[in-house]
C-alpha cells in the first residue's frame, strides 16, 4: 500500500465514523483506489536486488581467498553450479505471481553476479593477466542480455554500472577513452528504459553517461572540454524533458531528466562564475590538440544536438505546445551559446568577462526560483534559490570583495533580500490559502 | 520465443563464456608446447582475485634491434601518438636453449609462419624499446601464500625463478608451473675508504673497488660452471634501463665476443658448494664508457658520476654446448644466463 492509499484508508474510516459518508460509499471509494493486483512493492524489489548484488560481491571475495585445498575443477564446479542453481531458481520463481516473481528476478541477478565472479575466478585459476577492463565488458554484456530477456530494471542498472567501470578503466588505466561505453549505454539500455518507462534506470544511466562523457572529455581535452561537454549535455536533457509527451506514465522520467539537466547546468554555471574556472571555458577550442579533429567533431556534435533540441523547444513553445516552460529555463540555451562563443573567442576575452556573466546567470536562476517558490508556496524551490544565491555571495566574498566596507554592504543587502523573501513568502502563502478557501 | 526461453538462452550463454575461457586454457595446458621464461617476482594483491605474485620477464622489454614490421613504425611515431599503440597485439618469436629457457628472437605485429611464438600486447612504446605484456605476468595464490613465496625467495638469495608456460601454436600462453633454478649469483661489495681530498664532495660514501661474485649450486645434483682467470671471465656487466632513461655508462665489453673455454676452467659444484670470482674495477677489462662523451675514453667505476638512475648487474654468461663439446664436466654445465641484483657504483 502506498502513502496516498494509506492516507485515504485512514481518512475514509474517519469519514465513516463521523457519518460524512455511508459504509457503502466507503467501500466504493476504497474499490476505486484499490492497489493493482499482483503489484509488488518497490521496497521488496530494492532489498532483493541489493541482497543479490551483495551476495555476488561476497562470492567474488570468497573466491579471491583462493583456497589451495579446493582443486581447480572443484572451484570451477562450484562457480558453474552456483550460477546454474541461481538461474534455474530464477526461472522457476520468475514464472510465479506476486513477490515470487521479484524473488525470481533477484535470483537471476544473483546468477549474473555469479557470472561476473566466474570471469575473475577462471582468470584466477589460470593466472590470466590479460586486459582487465574486458572482464567488466563481458560481465556487462551478460547483465545487459539478461536485462533484456527478463525486462529487468535491476539488471539494466548493473549493466550500466559495469559499462561505466569498463569505460573508465580504459580511460584511466590504459589512456584509451572509449565512446563505445556511452553508445553501449544509449543503445543497449536506452530502449529498456523506454519500454519499462523506468525513471530509476534512467537516473542510473544518466549518472553513468555524465561520468563517462566528462571523464573522457577531461582525459583527452582537459578541463575546458569537460566544461563544454557538461554544458551541452545538461542543456540537452533540460530540453529533452520539455519535449517529452505530457503523459502521466512519463512524468517520473521527465523529472529525472530535468533534475540531471538543471543540476548539471547550475553546477557548471556556478563553477564558471569563478575566475579560475572561467579561464578553462575560454581555452576549450585550443585544448585536446593531439586529437583535434575528433575533439572538434565531438564538441560540435554535442553542441548541435543541444542547440537543435532547444530550437525545437522554442518552436513548440511559440506554437503553444510546450507546457511548464519557465522564464529561467531560457537561461540554459543562452548560457550554452554564450559558453560556445566565449570558447571560440578564446584569448580575446578576459576571464572575468565570462565569470561575471555566469554570476548573473546563477543569480538569475536563483531569483526566479525564489520568486516562483514564494508565488506558488513551494518551500523547496524557495530554499534551493536561497542556497544558490548564498553560495554565489559567499564565493564572491572570498575572491571579489576585498574591501570590508563592500563586504559589509553586500551582506546587509543580502540579509535584506532574505527578509523580504520571508515576508513575500508569508504574504503569498496567505493569499493562496484564501484563494483555495474561496474556490 | 517466450521470456523463459530467452532467460535460459542468456544463462547458457553466460555459462558458455566461462566454459570457453576455462576450456581454451585447459586445452593449451594439455596440448601446448612447454617454454620457460626467467623472471623476478614481487607480491601485490588484487581486490577481485586475491594475492598474487607478479612477474617481470626478461623478454618483456624489447630493444629496437629486436623489433620487426609495424612495431618499428610505432617507435618512430611522435610521443603523443604512441599512446594509441598501447594494447596492440604483438608476437614474440622465441628460441629455446637446451633447458627450455626462451630467448627472444624478434617482436613483430605479425605472427611468424614458423617457430615458437608468444602472443602479447604492447604496454609501453618508446623510441628505443617496447614493453610487452604476455598475459601471464601474475600467478594467483591463496591469501598469505604470496608472502610465503617472498620468504622462500629471500632464503635463496640471487636465485632466479623460472616460469613454466604452455604455449599454443597461436601464441596463447598459460602458466603451468614455477621452479627455482639451481645456480644462484650474489655479490659482496669491496670498497675503499673515501679519499680525504674529495671527502667534501662525496661525504658519507665509500668508493667501490670491486665485487666478490659468488656462484652457488642450490640444487640437489652437481652442476658445472666456467670460471676463467683474469681477462677470461664469463662474467659480464649489464647496465639495465631505468624506465625511459638510457643509462649514461655502459661496459666496454658489451659487444665483445666471449673467449674460448679451456678445459680446466670448467668447475663442478656439488650441491650447496660455491665458487667465488673477484671483479676488479681497476682492471681495464671492467672499465665503462660515458655514452654522453664517447671520446673521453674508458674509465673505472671508481670515477663515474653516481646517480640513482645508473645501476649495473653482474651477469654470468655460460658458453654454448658447442663451445664445450667433449670437455670434462660439459654434461653438467648449467646453461642459461644468471643475473645478480642491481648495484650502484
Amino acid at each position: 500500500m502506498n502513502k496516498q492509499q494509506r492516507w485515504l484508508s485512514i481518512e475514509v474510516e474517519r469519514w465513516t465514523a463521523a457519518k460524512i459518508i455511508s459504509a457503502e460509499q466507503a467501500t466504493a471509494i476504497r474499490a476505486l483506489y484499490r492497489e493493482p493486483a499482483g503489484g509488488v512493492s518497490w521496497g521488496l524489489i530494492v532489498f532483493f536486488g541489493i541482497g543479490a548484488v551483495v551476495i555476488g560481491l561476497g562470492v567474488i571475495l570468497l573466491f579471491a581467498y583462493n583456497w589451495d585445498a579446493i582443486p581447480k575443477f572443484g572451484k570451477l564446479a562450484l562457480v558453474f553450479g552456483a550460477i546454474t542453481a541461481a538461474h534455474v531458481g530464477g526461472v522457476i520463481e520468475g514464472r510465479r505471481e506476486g513477490w515470487r516473481a521479484s524473488l525470481g528476478e533477484a535470483l537471476s541477478l544473483l546468477g549474473t553476479m555469479g557470472f561476473g565472479a566466474g570471469i575473475w575466478l577462471v582468470a584466477q585459476i589460470y593466472s590470466i593477466n590479460e586486459h582487465f577492463p574486458t572482464g567488466f565488458l563481458v560481465w556487462a554484456l551478460g547483465a545487459m542480455a539478461m536485462g533484456w530477456a527478463l525486462r529487468s530494471v535491476v539488471h539494466g542498472m548493473v549493466a550500466a554500472i559495469l559499462l561505466t567501470i569498463w569505460g573508465l578503466s580504459e580511460t584511466l588505466s590504459f589512456d584509451a577513452p572509449l565512446d563505445l561505453a556511452s553508445w553501449g549505454l544509449l543503445a543497449g539500455i536506452g530502449p529498456l528504459i523506454w519500454s519499462k518507462r523506468s525513471a530509476p534506470l534512467l537516473a542510473v544511466v544518466l549518472a553513468a553517461l555524465y561520468v563517462l562523457l566528462l571523464g573522457n572529455a577531461a582525459h583527452w581535452g582537459g578541463t575546458g572540454r569537460a566544461f563544454a561537454t557538461a554544458f551541452a549535455f545538461s542543456a540537452f536533457w533540460v530540453a529533452a524533458a520539455k519535449l517529452l509527451p505530457t503523459r502521466v506514465e512519463l512524468e517520473p522520467m521527465r523529472r529525472v531528466a530535468t533534475f540531471f539537466g538543471i543540476t548539471g547546468f547550475v553546477v557548471c554555471s556556478y563553477l564558471a562564475s569563478f575566475h579560475s574556472e572561467a579561464r578553462h571555458l575560454l581555452r576549450w577550442s585550443a585544448e585536446g590538440t593531439d586529437r583535434l579533429a575528433y575533439a572538434w567533431a565531438f564538441h560540435w556534435a554535442l553542441f548541435a544536438v543541444a542547440a537543435v533540441s532547444w530550437a525545437l523547444v522554442a518552436w513548440r513553445a511559440w506554437r503553444g505546445h510546450v507546457e511548464r516552460l519557465k522564464m529561467e529555463d531560457w537561461l540554459c540555451p543562452i548560457a550554452l551559446v554564450y559558453s560556445q562563443v566565449a570558447g571560440l573567442a578564446g584569448a580575446g576575452l578576459d576571464a572575468w568577462f565570462v565569470a561575471v556573466v555566469f554570476n548573473l546567470v546563477c543569480i538569475g536562476v536563483a531569483s526566479a526560483w525564489m520568486v516562483r517558490g514564494c508565488r506558488e508556496s513551494r518551500m523547496r524551490l524557495v530554499v534551493l534559490g536561497t542556497v544558490l544565491v548564498s553560495l554565489v555571495v559567499f564565493a564572491r566574498y572570498s575572491d571579489l570583495f576585498n574591501s570590508l566596507a563592500v563586504r559589509g554592504v553586500v551582506f546587509v543587502c543580502f540579509g535584506a533580500v532574505l527578509f523580504a523573501e520571508g515576508f513575500f513568502y508569508r504574504k503569498m502563502k496567505a493569499a493562496n490559502e484564501l484563494r483555495r478557501a474561496e474556490s | 520465443m517466450n521470456r523463459t526461453r530467452w532467460v535460459i538462452v542468456v544463462a547458457v550463454l553466460q555459462l558458455g563464456v566461462l566454459a570457453y575461457m576455462a576450456a581454451e586454457r585447459e586445452w593449451v595446458l594439455r596440448a601446448g608446447r612447454t617454454v620457460f621464461l626467467r623472471t623476478a617476482p614481487i607480491d601485490p594483491r588484487d581486490p577481485m582475485r586475491g594475492d598474487y605474485v607478479r612477474f617481470g620477464f626478461e623478454i618483456s622489454e624489447v630493444r629496437r634491434a629486436e623489433c620487426r614490421g609495424e612495431v618499428l613504425n610505432w617507435m618512430k611515431a611522435v610521443p603523443q601518438s604512441r599512446r594509441s599503440f598501447i594494447d596492440r597485439r604483438v608476437y614474440a618469436e622465441v628460441r629455446l636453449d637446451k633447458s627450455g629457457l626462451a630467448e627472444l628472437v624478434a617482436l613483430s605485429d605479425r605472427r611468424p609462419e614458423s617457430g615458437i611464438v608468444i602472443r602479447g600486447r604492447v604496454q609501453v612504446v618508446d623510441s628505443e624499446f617496447v614493453r610487452v605484456r604476455f598475459g601471464v605476468e601474475a600467478l594467483f595464490m591463496q591469501q598469505g601464500k604470496a608472502k610465503e613465496f617472498e620468504n622462500e625467495q629471500s632464503a635463496r638469495p640471487g636465485l632466479p625463478l623460472r616460469i613454466e608456460l604452455a604455449v599454443s601454436d597461436g601464441g596463447l600462453a598459460v602458466i603451468k608451473g614455477r621452479r627455482w633454478e639451481a645456480l644462484g649469483l650474489t655479490f659482496k661489495r669491496e670498497t675503499d675508504p673515501e679519499p680525504a681530498a674529495s671527502a667534501e664532495k662525496r661525504r658519507g660514501r665509500e668508493i667501490l673497488r670491486g665485487l666478490t661474485v659468488e656462484l652457488k649450486n642450490w640444487g640437489d645434483r652437481p652442476l658445472a660452471v666456467v670460471v676463467g682467470a683474469a681477462g677470461r671471465s664469463r662474467l659480464r656487466l649489464v647496465a639495465p634501463r631505468r624506465g625511459w632513461d638510457e643509462t649514461r655508462y655502459g661496459w666496454i665489453g658489451e659487444d665483445r665476443a666471449s673467449v674460448a673455454v679451456q678445459a680446466g676452467e670448467i668447475r663442478v659444484l656439488q650441491p650447496g658448494e660455491t665458487v667465488r670470482e673477484y671483479v676488479d674495477f681497476d682492471a681495464p677489462e671492467w672499465f665503462v664508457v660515458d655514452r654522453r662523451a664517447p671520446t673521453s675514453g674508458p674509465v673505472s667505476l671508481r670515477n663515474v658520476e653516481t646517480s640513482w638512475l645508473q645501476s649495473f648487474n653482474v651477469e654470468y654468461a655460460p658458453p654454448t654446448e658447442a663451445e664445450v663439446a667433449g670437455m670434462p664436466g660439459a654434461d653438467l654445465l648449467a646453461y642459461g644466463r644468471v643475473r645478480s641484483a642491481a648495484f650502484t657504483p
